[in-house]
């Protein structure tokens, strides 16, 4: 009886000692999403940018997937840390993202634009609209699945009333178009128990003036990434992996 | 003595009988304390989106019988003269049918009524999206429409022995009567209000078939891009399509658009800035919320001021029609040229023989959504 009793006590001490030791060496990871245009802030808001180029252009919608994020070690062992998440800059809902992760010094992040081909295969009604794969207005289309990278606004020359300008539709989808990012920027700590924020830079200028395959509005001022317009999506896609940044 | 017993005796029996004779009290006693209304679902139609009824209104028997009452009473008006259903009519799937702009004895209304039904799964009311959920709507519309003094409104509704008691049935304690009880109860009939029997519907489900005009109007013309070339699809479900999932059949797509309507020289020039004047960003001006496709054949006239009184009006607007501003919708792809143009004579008659298989007769004629009074 006593023999039972004192293995029950150890036991349960065990038990303790684990779920203490899951608490430790852990903590909380955001990733906030910050737009913008060069040096501008991103705003759908009474915001006209200009490149700089003879081009003037708003923006009014900015929707997109990452997934299989990881953070890299500074011994370059990588974390597996969310496999996706979604942004809409128009939903403050949507403009970030946090998960639990190891406590400890990193040295960059990793993660891909767009959705793996087995999220992409699923279906957003199976998922609660709260999940990041779960039911988003206009991102996904029975024929071509989820759109990875959504963003729409409109382009006229410099100093134009836009009566005559070119609208923008980006709408990026389909395997082919998954594009993974690596990025780095000074080292950072994931406090035990704690909590880091970072911001996730994304620069649409950079989107369509990063070399060595800038997209003139004009002349490529959109897709629906079907068969036809397709080699305009995988250059958007190209370019915008390439626009990202972050900072503390 | 006992002459003086006996006169005592009588009078107690007569102020009991007088007692007994009082009419009955017109006060209707509070609920009891753990009194609970009658829930009450709404069924997910087929490959419809889920619904997600609010937490702080929760459907009840009592509550959406009271809400029809109320939509139905033109009690709620200042004047006694007009009800919701004075603009939004069960035979035009509670659109206005182009009365709207004369009902009102208050004026006429800004823009055309838009018809009620699915709210469950929208995210914005009105055209221009000045309210998000559904108890703003109604109060918007009471105050702006019946012009509705919330005071004078419960005053009569407290006045009214058969509200009172229907207050306290739907609500339960306090029982009494609040402009947010009102809200709460209209939402609640305006919830159950769902339409998703049409022929449409039955094709998707199985349990009928296009003929080939309604066949090519939608899979070759409505849900076919036009790409950024031209020739091909009409591209309608851009817009009037739901693009959340595999089989979102609501065919509405929750969002703001210009769609190219009236001419503007600049961003100011917009007689009505719609999304504009909400927002306030100048970005957003001449855009509005994307009108219910289903039904489309019964809640004409079209467009926010119901300036096309047809289906093929407003198909050949699409077509040839469309005028240039500085925010039309990026997916209008073709403005510049007054629109896709290439619609032939069988692709309008396709398109418009499409449309009429999203008329919805089960729920036009749904004895569960008439007028309480006319029964």
């Amino acid at each position: 009886m006593n023999k039972s009793f004192f293995l029950s006590l150890v036991s349960l001490l065990f038990l303790v000692s684990i779920s203490s030791c899951d608490k430790k060496n852990k903590g909380n990871f955001e990733v906030k999403l910050n737009g913008f245009v060069g040096a501008q802030p991103l705003s759908f808001s009474n915001t006209i940018y200009s490149d700089g180029a003879g081009k003037d252009f708003f923006f009014n919608r900015l929707k997109f997937y990452i997934s299989e994020v990881r953070l890299v070690r500074t011994d370059n062992t990588e974390v597996d840390v969310e496999d996706v998440a979604y942004f809409d800059y128009a939903d403050n809902n949507w403009k970030s993202f946090s998960v639990e992760a190891p406590s400890g010094e990193y040295k960059g992040i990793k993660f891909n634009v767009g959705l793996n081909p087995t999220q992409n295969a699923t279906n957003p009604d199976d998922f609660k609209a709260s999940d990041p794969l779960g039911p988003k207005d206009d991102m996904f289309w029975e024929w071509l699945k989820h759109r990875f990278i959504n963003l729409e606004g409109k382009a006229d020359v410099s100093g134009g009333s836009f009566v005559n300008g070119v609208g923008l539709v980006y709408h990026v989808g389909r395997d082919t178009c998954y594009r993974s990012v690596s990025l780095s920027n000074g080292n950072f700590i994931i406090p035990d128990e704690g909590k880091k924020s970072i911001n996730l830079n994304l620069d649409l200028l950079k989107v369509f003036k990063e070399q060595p395959a800038p997209i003139d509005m004009f002349l490529k001022p959109g897709t629906q990434s079907e068969d036809n317009d397709l080699s305009i999506a995988i250059q958007f896609a190209d370019q915008f992996s390439k626009s990202f940044s972050y900072s503390e | 003595m006992k002459k003086l017993l006996f006169l005592l005796g009588s009078m107690l029996v007569i102020v009991f009988g007088l007692q007994q004779c009082k009419p009955d009290s017109t006060e209707i006693p509070e609920p009891e304390e753990n009194y609970k209304s009658t829930p009450d679902t709404i069924k997910r139609p087929f490959n419809f989106p889920p619904i997600n009824i609010p937490v702080d209104n929760p459907l009840s028997k009592e509550g959406v019988l009271l809400g029809r009452m109320l939509f139905y009473d033109p009690l709620l008006s200042i004047d006694s003269t007009i009800s919701c259903a004075s603009c939004h009519k069960q035979e035009n799937a509670f659109a206005d049918g182009g009365k709207a702009f004369s009902t009102s004895v208050f004026g006429l209304t800004k823009r055309n009524s838009p018809p009620l039904f699915n709210l469950v799964w929208m995210k914005d009311f009105f055209w221009d999206g000045r309210a998000k959920t559904l108890p703003q709507q109604v109060e918007d519309a009471l105050i702006h429409e019946q012009n509705f003094n919330a005071a004078m409104a419960v005053s009569k509704l407290e006045k009214d022995s058969t509200y009172v008691a229907l207050f306290k049935k739907a609500f339960g304690k306090p029982g009494n009567i609040t402009q947010q009880k009102i809200e709460k109860a209209v939402s609640q009939f305006m919830m159950t209000l769902i339409s998703a029997d049409s022929k449409f519907d039955k094709v998707m489900r199985g349990q009928a078939t296009f003929t080939q005009l309604e066949f090519d109007g939608f899979y070759n013309l409505f849900m076919k891009d036009t790409g950024n070339v031209g020739g091909f699809g009409a591209d309608c479900f851009h817009c009037h399509a739901n693009s959340s999932g595999a089989s979102n059949l609501t065919m509405m797509d929750n969002n703001f658009h210009n769609n190219g309507l009236d001419y503007a020289a600049n961003f100011n020039d917009f007689t009505d800035k719609g999304l504009g004047a909400i927002t306030g960003s100048f970005t957003d001006n001449g855009l509005f919320r994307t009108p219910h496709i289903r039904n489309i054949e019964v809640t004409g006239p079209y467009m926010r001021d119901g300036r096309f009184s047809t289906l093929e009006e407003v198909v050949e607007f699409y077509n040839s029609g469309l005028k240039l501003s500085p925010t039309v919708d990026p997916q209008m792809k073709f403005a510049h040229q007054g629109g896709i143009q290439y619609l032939s004579a069988y692709d309008k008659q396709a398109l418009v023989a499409f449309m009429k298989t999203l008329t919805d007769t089960t729920f036009l004629n749904n004895p569960k959504f008439s007028n309480p009074f006319e029964q």
